[in-house]
């Protein structure tokens, strides 16, 4: 999902730093709410960005010869709802931008809107409908973070259709391009992401039952 | 002094994170002497050859070889992983001290 520096024109990087910016700013009230409710909380919070940092330092080596990351942004996302992951996503996009080059400043906008916004809210609101079917919790979790690990790569693919329309084919030929692209890679590496997840709250669950969100997409 | 639960607890978690750091950096190894490329690479080649008049507007300002990258990520597994590991360790105390007070669990 890291679109590098310099890679979107001016006036969609523009566009999309906007209209991440609310979320964000959202998603750090969130967090000053979360770590003030009480310290149990904060370690919560604590372990989904620990998570979510270790998760997308992971470059998989995957099918025809390429290689991607995890986004990591399942977990947060199940235990604290989706908002509270645009911050959290956003320092560590931040990260690999100033430091590894991977993604870039003006590009951050865009970025984070795939997976910092729309990967975590695909969680949110996939595991709460998995849930309401009466689906076993870490079935849903599973499930509901491969999706929201597809939606990040689906975002990305069309964000750069959208600025980079085929010549013949217009954007939904660019937008085919993209998604084989990342599709191809991203669909083992959502399965990987989905089991690890699930395997972390299986752990973990029946201690943490008063802190689990039922209904994420309320938020 | 540490009592004998909380030293192997603290060494099982000191494995873990060091082994994080050496997945990643292995993971980057084979990556790199595999010569695999990055999906987002192959976006951006990608998008040159969809329109190859554009020009990225801005590059970043500093790039990192590719040793120095396999590091940083390893670096940043190595923070994600303490904090990880941190908290936990932290929430498992916790779990364990409420507990041996009543049976409600964390709250």
């Amino acid at each position: 999902m890291h679109i590098m520096e310099g890679f979107l024109p001016l006036a969609h990087a523009a566009g999309w730093t906007v209209a991440s910016a609310p979320f964000v700013i959202h998603g750090g009230r969130r967090f000053i709410q979360q770590i003030g409710r009480d310290p149990t909380s904060r370690l919560l919070v604590g372990a989904a960005g620990g998570f979510m940092f270790l998760f997308s330092a992971l470059k998989i080596p995957s099918v025809a010869g390429s290689s991607s990351h995890p986004t990591g942004a399942g977990l947060g996302a199940v235990l604290f709802g989706p908002s509270v992951m645009a911050l959290l996503g956003t320092v560590v996009l931040l990260f690999q931008a100033l430091l590894l080059a991977h993604g870039g400043l003006t590009t951050l906008g865009a970025n984070v809107f795939s997976m910092a916004i729309v990967g975590p809210w695909v969680v949110g609101a996939v595991f709460s409908m998995l849930r309401r079917c009466g689906g076993r919790i870490s079935l849903s979790v599973g499930i509901a973070a491969a999706c929201g690990d597809l939606a990040t790569y689906l975002v990305t693919a069309a964000q750069l259709a959208l600025a980079f329309p085929d010549r013949e084919t217009g954007f939904l030929g660019s937008l085919i391009k993209f998604v084989s692209i990342y599709g191809i890679t991203q669909l083992p590496l959502a399965v990987i992401e989905g089991l690890v997840t699930a395997s972390i709250i299986r752990t973990v669950y029946h201690r943490l039952q008063g802190h689990f969100r039922t209904d994420p997409v309320a938020d | 002094m540490l009592s004998k639960a909380r030293l192997r607890w603290t060494l099982a978690v000191a494995g873990l994170t060091g082994g994080m750091m050496i997945l990643v950096t292995m993971l980057q190894l084979i990556g790199n002497s595999a010569g695999l490329a990055g999906s987002d690479q192959i976006a951006m080649e990608t998008v040159l050859r969809i329109n190859p008049d554009y020009k990225p507007w801005r590059a970043s300002t500093w790039e990192p070889s590719s040793n120095v990258e396999m590091l940083l990520f390893g670096l940043q597994a190595l923070l994600g992983a303490s904090i990880l590991f941190y908290c936990i360790s932290r929430l498992r105390v916790r779990v364990m001290t409420n507990t041996s007070r009543d049976s409600t669990g964390i709250k």
